[in-house]
């Protein structure tokens, strides 16, 4: 079963952050053919997923009651990181459950070590239980990037440029911290921020154009497409506009982070050029 | 949240770590599986294999898979909460004797097997140990179900320790036991599965039975023939083992050794049998195979 995570993978380590992407590239075209099974028919079946799963078909998502109350509380209060050990405690849980689902090698409890706090296994594995009973245990939760690598290689009929990849990674990294991702389609948003990457000047015909080499399409509104789109270019621009001045709100405790975060997407140039220039690597 | 008793009650032992219990007028299967055992020594909490089985198992719904309906906690244990399957159903199918009466019965469950195979395939599941012990089957209804984690074997052992574990090796594919792409099990392993469980269900005995793993590949190829470069392309650099099984093996007929077959279900049965992974029929293909034609 074991492939079954590995092949949701949202792609996302540290060196491809770090790197500018280039692994992740190679990682990308050399994982189509991992399972032997049509991509198509998976990327049909998550779509469906995100709709069963409460993502409506028109433009108002209402997720089901209990996946939005139990992540967003969950979310805030790891985002708000208060000084309290409870939340110490749910941030640790949360993250090694993340780590868990995701990662090819799962890091030992040992390794999430806070400077003020000591939590014995038994503690945590207490409250990723809690956690896990609270989610149903339903941890395949679908997200934009489950579908970058196959709506990248639609879109881009010809070999895609080739940091599209990594770049498109961060501009969902970049809208996550301003928008709620819950409230939108995982693969709206990955269509759109997909078409940012390739083309900032789209019209919604060009949009709608460019959906279309994708087979699932007709699942897909490309007005919600164009929408976020949109969304996605407004957000890189005030953003990088704050850049220069102050960075956006940090919490005294998550400066590390999001100093980070501003390191990534420093690097995240829209030249004109930046598109046809092949490995350019980090820069 | 109600705890484990306040929710289920009347609890029924059937075996060591499994329970008959019931909610309201319904019943269900109740299977405990410990948080800790001999792998998780270093208390790294949840095993991540169990988080991964299980919410794999929750999103899965289909006729042919034996659901997983609610999962309890209760100290270090975990109670997954499972339809209850009736006494008409019996697990081990191949051991049933009304398996081999009726030819279209055993033909309606191969399908609804290669069905399932292709349901989770294209969740892009797989199945790894596919085997008759994890099958089972309502004779009457002819309904099918497999037990996908059913077997406590799934918990018990970590997912790396696959390749080495104990336990029965003929459902194994070869690229499985050549150890080729060991951290890569695809799903033509399964489909090989299959094919071992098709042939298997004509003889009346397992089609291979090897106690080894060389033991088992002479066995596949006595019946299929050594894979050459031009059967399995690469074969040669990753068949470290072939050197060591003397001359290579002309392929048998498939249709002297399986007489009862037609000639559809011999294509079939060689498809699924195909030694080169990336030649062997997919279960989506196998579920549209001319054989089945009326099922």
């Amino acid at each position: 079963m074991d492939d079954l995570s590995s092949s949701l993978l949202c792609q996302e380590n540290e060196t491809c952050l770090e790197e500018g992407g280039e692994e992740l590239e190679y990682q990308f075209v050399g994982s189509q053919h991992d399972c032997g099974v049509s991509e198509d028919e998976h990327v049909g079946i998550l779509i469906e997923r995100e709709i069963v799963l409460g993502f409506k078909k028109d433009e108002t998502m209402v997720i089901g009651d209990w996946v939005k109350r139990a992540r967003m509380e969950a979310i805030n209060w790891v985002l708000k990181s208060e000084k309290s050990w409870a939340i110490r405690l749910l941030s640790i849980a949360c993250l090694s459950l993340a780590a868990k689902m995701e990662e090819c090698i799962v890091p030992g409890l040992s390794e999430f070590k806070l400077d003020d706090y000591s939590f014995e296994g038994k503690v945590i594995q207490k409250m990723e239980l809690l956690v896990l009973s609270t989610l149903e245990w339903k941890m395949g939760i679908i997200t934009p990037f489950d579908f970058l690598s196959y709506f990248i290689r639609k879109i881009c009929k010809e070999s895609p440029p080739s940091p599209i990849f990594s770049k498109t990674m961060q501009l969902i990294f970049t809208t996550m911290k301003e928008v709620n991702l819950m409230d939108h389609k995982p693969s709206v948003i990955a269509a759109a921020a997909t078409l940012v990457a390739m083309d900032q000047q789209l019209t919604i015909d060009a949009v709608e154009l460019k959906m279309s080499s994708i087979p699932q399409h007709r699942l897909l509104e490309s007005k919600d497409v164009f929408e976020y789109y949109n969304l996605i270019q407004r957000l890189y621009e005030e953003n990088t506009k704050s850049d220069t001045h102050t960075p956006i709100e940090m919490t005294e405790s998550s400066r590390v982070t999001s100093s980070a975060a501003m390191a990534k997407r420093r690097r995240l140039a829209f030249s004109d050029d930046e598109g046809s220039s092949h490995g350019k690597g980090p820069g | 949240m109600l705890t484990l008793r306040e929710k289920y009650y009347d609890f029924d032992q059937i075996s060591s770590k499994v329970f008959k219990c019931r909610r309201d007028d319904q019943f269900f299967t109740m299977k405990i599986v410990s948080i800790l055992n001999e792998e998780n020594q270093a208390n790294n909490g949840v095993p991540y294999w169990i988080i991964r089985e299980i919410s794999i198992l929750k999103e899965l719904d289909h006729i042919n898979i034996v659901r997983l309906i609610d999962v309890m906690t209760d100290g270090p244990d975990l109670f997954l909460v499972f339809e209850y399957l009736d006494n008409e159903f019996q697990a081990d199918f191949l051991k049933n004797p009304k398996m081999f009466m009726y030819p279209q019965m055993k033909k309606e469950f191969l399908y609804q097997i290669l069905n399932t195979v292709a349901y989770l395939h294209a969740r892009k599941i797989l199945l790894r140990d596919l085997r008759p012990e994890n099958i089972l089957v309502n004779v009457r209804t002819q309904v099918l179900k497999i037990a996908l984690f059913g077997a406590a074997r799934t918990f018990e052992a970590p997912l790396e320790a696959y390749s080495s574990s104990v336990g029965c090796l003929s459902y194994r594919s070869p690229e499985v036991l050549f150890q080729f792409g060991c951290e890569k099990y695809s799903t033509p392993n399964d489909v090989w599965a299959v094919g071992c469980i098709f042939g298997e269900m004509l003889l009346h005995r397992p089609l291979f039975s090897g106690p080894s793993d060389v033991e088992l590949l002479d066995e596949i190829f006595t019946l299929l023939g050594t894979p050459t470069e031009e059967t399995w392309p690469g074969v040669t650099s990753i068949c470290g083992t072939c050197a060591l099984m003397g001359p290579p093996q002309q392929p048998k007929d498939l249709a002297k050794e399986f007489p009862m077959l037609n000639p559809d279900g011999l294509d079939l049965l060689s498809k699924m049998l195909c030694l080169c992974p990336n030649y062997r029929i997919s279960a989506e293909d196998a579920v549209k195979h001319p054989y089945f034609k009326g099922v």
